[in-house]
């Protein structure tokens, strides 16, 4: 019969704590070969090209995943700034954030990831004006729509660095003090905490 | 001399180490259908053909106890059972018939004090989205080239959280079970061996438990 892995485990116990050496189950997909192919495709090259064979769907993955922060934006529109809405326009904006530079969209995402921080850190998510949260859900739509596959793009990028100092100052008022821990994290950090610091 | 993140790498004799990917059996748990597709089309390239999904923690720990995954890669926001939770209940010790799968968490929550929630929790490579082919491969390679001992507590169970040994360190050793007592090894990064471009010496290796030694001091919280 063949023990299971808890029961290959050796143990070593110590007086506050026990240390486990699982055994090495992986090791027999391990293979050392003198083989040297210089035609073997590199193993990562060969994974994007995998991922490269879907390439044409990604536009509408990112369209849906627009709609998803849009709707959740509106909803929170109309039913107010309520903690559960704020919760849909978060996991949205993460979503996007985690999601758009794979999808192709690398400022959409850094605009997500600005409206992310902004929810993530502040004192009282009811307390953001709305219009600062519509103008990230607007500039990530339309980042998607004018197709901006770069963080070159100009106008993109000025929307951009405006959105970072908007939300980098609100942070820093509405956190005071304890905005330094989280001042070192901001995008466009060198810019963004010099203007804070002005304040 | 090693050839960077690549199929494998060239040891000292001049052999090659390589992965066989496609006798891996990967589940991919995330409520994302893109991001599942994204991992599977990746996993694919690497050369993985048992691939199993799951769109929240719930499922993902069905899907676990029912395909017996080689390494589990699971985001961290999801409904129901969240990544965090599902590996809390992965690690659970006798609850589950491998609690020391690898763990590879994909998160879009990539600040400091999530990392550390994610090891705390018992993950053993943490993956910030968004995803690459070459992250990916290099988090795979270092659980299945380099697994790490596992650390049982009265508040902790999983992959040692100690990845790092600091030659100079001079503050009290909490990981000693008594005084000039033994300490476990810590493996070195299959990443790390990766970027330095060589083989691993041999004895940076993680020895057997029967091999134990004195250890030089650590660096970081005792698990």
């Amino acid at each position: 019969m063949v023990k299971s892995p808890i029961q290959q485990a050796e143990e070593i116990k110590f007086s506050d704590h026990t240390v486990i050496v699982p055994p090495h189950r992986l090791k027999s997909v391990i293979t050392h070969t003198s083989e040297q192919s210089d035609y073997a495709m590199d193993v990562v090259a060969r994974a994007e090209a995998t991922l490269a064979e879907i390439k044409h769907e990604f536009k509408a993955w990112m369209i849906t995943e627009c709609e998803a922060l849009e709707a959740a934006r509106n909803d929170m529109r109309s039913q107010g700034p309520s903690a559960p809405a704020l919760q849909k326009v978060y996991l949205a904006a993460h979503e996007i954030k985690g999601h758009a530079a794979v999808l192709g969209f690398p400022l959409a995402g850094r605009i997500a990831g600005i409206l992310y921080r902004l929810l993530t850190y502040t004192p009282d998510p009811q307390l953001v004006p709305l219009a600062v949260i519509d103008s990230h859900v607007d500039a990530i739509r339309a980042v998607v729509r004018e197709q901006i596959h770069t963080m070159n793009d100009k106008t993109g990028k000025e929307i951009f660095e405006r959105l970072a100092v908007i939300v980098e100052n609100f942070l820093s008022h509405e956190l005071g003090d304890a905005y330094a821990a989280i001042a070192g994290d901001a995008p466009l950090a060198s810019q963004t905490s010099k203007q804070a610091g002005n304040k | 001399m090693g050839r960077g993140p690549r199929e494998g790498f060239v040891r000292g004799d001049g052999t090659m180490i390589r992965i066989e990917f496609h006798r891996l059996r990967f589940l991919v748990v995330d409520d994302n259908m893109h991001m599942r597709r994204i991992v599977r089309q990746l996993l694919h390239g690497f050369g993985s053909r048992e691939i199993y999904e799951a769109e929240d923690g719930a499922a993902g720990l069905e899907a676990f106890n029912g395909h017996n995954p080689d390494i589990v890669i699971t985001d961290w926001a999801m409904p129901i059972l969240d990544g965090l939770e599902l590996t809390q209940m992965i690690r659970k010790p006798d609850a589950n018939a491998n609690p020391y799968v690898p763990i590879i968490m994909l998160s879009g929550h990539s600040e400091k004090n999530r990392v550390m929630q994610a090891r705390d929790a018992g993950v053993t490579e943490f993956l910030a989205k968004p995803i690459a082919a070459k992250a990916l491969y290099e988090r795979i390679l270092s659980v299945v080239l380099n697994p790490r001992p596992f650390i049982r507590t009265a508040t902790f169970f999983g992959p040692d959280r100690r990845r790092n040994v600091n030659p100079n360190y001079s503050g009290p050793e909490r990981r000693k079970g008594k005084e000039g007592g033994e300490t476990i090894p810590v493996a070195p990064l299959a990443s790390q061996v990766l970027h330095a471009g060589r083989p691993p010496k041999e004895a940076e290796r993680r020895p057997a438990a029967s091999s134990v030694r004195q250890s030089p001091r650590s660096v970081g919280a005792a698990s």
